[in-house]
C-alpha cells in the first residue's frame, strides 16, 4: 500500500480512513451538522454528495481538522485529525486558496517547507506535464490552472487521505477531465483514500466506489456504491396497499392508481401485485434528494 | 515554514525600508535646517502606531480574509508551529526598523529623549506588533484590526504618558527606574497579547 510508512505510524488496514461517529458541528446557535455517521474504508474513492448548504463543507472541515466537532467524534486512521496526524490528511478547500502573490514555484517551495514528506520533483513534473508555467504568479493563473496547482500540492504532500471540496466546480469540461484524470492516476500510484464532494452525482459516478449522501446537516445514507444500488429498489404497486417484505422506505409518491416507493430492501418482496425495479445510482441519489428527511445511515446499536 | 513567513513579509519589509528612508529624510532636514532640530525624535511617537497597524494587524486577518488559513493549517505542521515564525518575522522586522530609526535619531541629535532610551523603543514596538496581532486574531478582519490597533496603541501611549508624569511627581522616580519599569510592563503586555492571539488561533476554529 503506502511505502511512506513512518515507524510508530503503523495502522492496520482495517482501521477506516475516516470515521465519523454521531458528529455535530455548530455555527453559533445553528447546527450545521448533527448526528452524522459515516465511515470510509482505506483505499476507497468516496463521493460526498448533497444539495448546496447540506453540510458537505462542514463535514470536510471536521475531517481535516479545521474545525473540532462540537459533539461526537471524528477520526482519521483511528486518531483525531490534529497534531501528529496532520501529515496523513491533505485538503483542497472549495475556493482553492493559495497565496496569490507567490509564484507557482514559490508555492511548491512553501509546500515543501510545511510538509516533511513533500514530493517536490513529483509536483514540478506534474505541473510541467499540465503545461502550467511555474514562473507565473498564482493570481495570474486561470481557475482551472489554480485548481490543478492546489490539487498538485495536496497530492505531493503524500498524505494517506486526500479531501477535496468541490474540486470540479467552476471548471470547464476539459479541465474537469484533466483534474479527475490527474487525481485518479495519483490514487492508483499511491493507493490513497479520497473523499471528494459535489452536488452533481453524475461527474463522480465513474470514479467513486463509495458514497456519503448528506442532507440538512445529516448523513442520509453511506456505503459502498454497488451495494447501495443493489439494495435499493423502486417498488410499484396498487395504491392504498403496502408490499410484504422487509424494507425501509426512503420516499413515496402516489397517483390515483398506483403507489411508487423508493426503498432499501433487506429481503425479497413477496407480493404479486408489486413489482420491484432496479435503480441507477443517479435515480437512487435523486430519490434521497427529493426526501431530505429520510435518514437510513447505519447507527450503532447502543444508541 | 520560516521561508514562507519571510516571503509573506516581503511587502511589509519594503514598507519598513520606506519608513527608515523617511526618517533618514527627517534627519537630513534637521542637519540642513537646525531650526527644526528635534523633529525626528518628536515624530518617533508615531512609529509604534505604524508597527501595530502594518506589521501586527494584517498578520492573521489576511489569512482569514483570503481563506489561505485553510491551506496553511492543513499542511503537516500544527497551527502553533505555523504561527511562531510569522510572529517572530513581524517582531524582528519591527525591531530592526526601530533600531535603524533610533540610530538615525541618535546620530542627528547626539542625545535621546526619555521614550527613546534603553530598551523602551524596542519594547513599545513589540507591544504594538503584539496588540495588532491580537486584534488580528480576534476580529479576523484587516481593516477592523488596523483600526483597533491604531486606537489601542494611541490610547496606551496616552495612558503611559499620564502614568509616567504621575510616577515622577508623586513617587519621585528617577528616569532610569521609570524607563526600566515601563519597558518591563510593555514587554510583559506584548507577551500576554501574543499568548492571547495564539490561544485564539489554536482554540477558536474559524467558520
Amino acid at each position: 500500500m503506502n511505502q511512506d510508512f513512518v515507524a510508530g505510524d503503523v495502522h492496520p488496514s482495517s482501521v477506516p480512513a475516516l470515521e465519523v461517529t454521531n458528529a455535530g458541528l455548530r455555527y453559533g446557535r445553528t447546527w450545521a451538522l448533527r448526528g452524522c455517521f459515516a465511515s470510509v474504508p482505506q483505499g476507497r474513492v468516496a463521493a460526498l454528495v448533497g444539495p448546496n448548504g447540506a453540510g458537505k463543507s462542514s463535514l470536510m472541515r471536521l475531517a481535516v481538522g479545521l474545525r473540532r466537532a462540537d459533539e461526537g467524534d471524528v477520526r482519521v486512521f483511528g486518531r483525531p485529525p490534529r497534531g501528529a496526524n496532520l501529515p496523513r490528511v491533505a485538503f483542497v478547500a472549495q475556493d482553492k486558496p493559495l497565496y496569490p502573490e507567490l509564484t507557482v514555484a514559490e508555492t511548491i517551495r512553501a509546500g515543501a517547507g510545511l510538509n516533511p514528506r513533500f514530493d517536490t520533483p513529483g509536483a514540478r513534473k506534474r505541473l510541467d506535464d499540465l503545461g502550467i508555467p511555474q514562473a507565473k504568479k498564482v493570481r495570474q493563473l486561470s481557475g482551472g490552472q489554480r485548481a490543478q496547482v492546489a490539487i498538485t500540492l495536496a497530492v505531493a504532500k503524500r498524505a494517506d487521505l486526500i479531501v477535496l471540496d468541490e474540486p470540479l466546480a467552476n471548471l470547464d469540461p476539459l479541465a474537469r477531465h484533466e483534474v479527475m484524470e490527474g487525481l485518479m492516476s495519483a490514487v492508483a500510484e499511491r493507493g490513497l483514500t479520497v473523499l471528494l464532494s459535489s452536488h452533481v452525482v453524475a461527474e463522480l459516478a465513474e470514479v467513486c466506489d463509495h458514497l456519503i449522501l448528506v442532507s440538512q446537516g445529516r448523513v442520509q445514507v453511506a456505503g459502498d456504491i454497488e451495494e447501495l444500488v443493489s439494495e435499493h429498489r423502486l417498488l410499484v404497486g396498487p395504491s392504498g396497499t403496502a408490499p410484504a417484505g422487509t424494507y425501509d422506505v426512503v420516499g413515496s409518491s402516489e397517483t390515483e392508481r398506483q403507489t411508487t416507493l423508493l426503498a432499501r430492501v433487506r429481503g425479497p418482496i413477496h407480493d404479486p401485485r408489486w413489482t420491484a425495479r432496479e435503480l441507477s445510482l443517479e435515480d437512487m441519489v435523486l430519490g434521497y434528494l427529493r426526501t431530505p428527511d429520510a435518514v437510513l445511515a447505519p447507527r450503532p446499536v447502543a444508541l | 515554514m520560516t521561508w514562507l513567513a519571510i516571503r509573506q513579509h516581503r511587502i511589509r519589509m519594503i514598507s519598513m525600508a520606506l519608513v527608515v528612508v523617511l526618517w533618514a529624510g527627517f534627519v537630513t532636514a534637521e542637519r540642513l535646517y537646525p531650526g527644526i532640530r528635534g523633529i525626528s525624535a518628536s515624530l518617533f511617537a508615531y512609529l509604534p502606531l505604524v508597527m501595530g497597524v502594518f506589521l501586527g494587524a494584517p498578520l492573521l486577518s489576511r489569512e482569514y480574509e483570503r481563506g489561505t488559513h485553510q491551506f496553511a493549517w492543513t499542511q503537516s505542521v500544527t497551527r502553533s508551529r505555523w504561527l511562531a515564525p510569522q510572529v517572530i518575522t513581524a517582531a524582528v522586522l519591527g525591531l530592526a526598523t526601530t533600531g535603524l530609526v533610533t540610530g538615525l535619531i541618535w546620530w542627528s541629535l547626539r542625545t535621546l529623549p526619555h521614550e527613546l532610551t534603553g530598551l523602551l523603543p524596542f519594547t513599545w514596538t513589540l507591544f504594538a506588533v503584539a496588540l495588532g496581532t491580537f486584534w488580528s486574531a480576534v476580529t479576523r478582519r484587516t481593516t477592523v484590526a488596523m483600526g483597533s490597533a491604531f486606537f489601542g496603541v494611541a490610547a496606551c501611549q496616552l495612558i503611559a504618558e499620564g502614568l509616567r508624569n504621575r510616577a515622577t511627581r508623586e513617587f519621585g522616580w528617577a528616569p532610569a527606574t521609570l524607563g526600566a519599569v515601563e519597558a518591563a510592563i510593555t514587554a510583559g503586555l506584548a507577551g500576554a497579547l501574543i499568548a492571547g492571539a495564539w490561544w485564539f488561533v489554536t482554540h477558536r476554529d474559524p467558520g
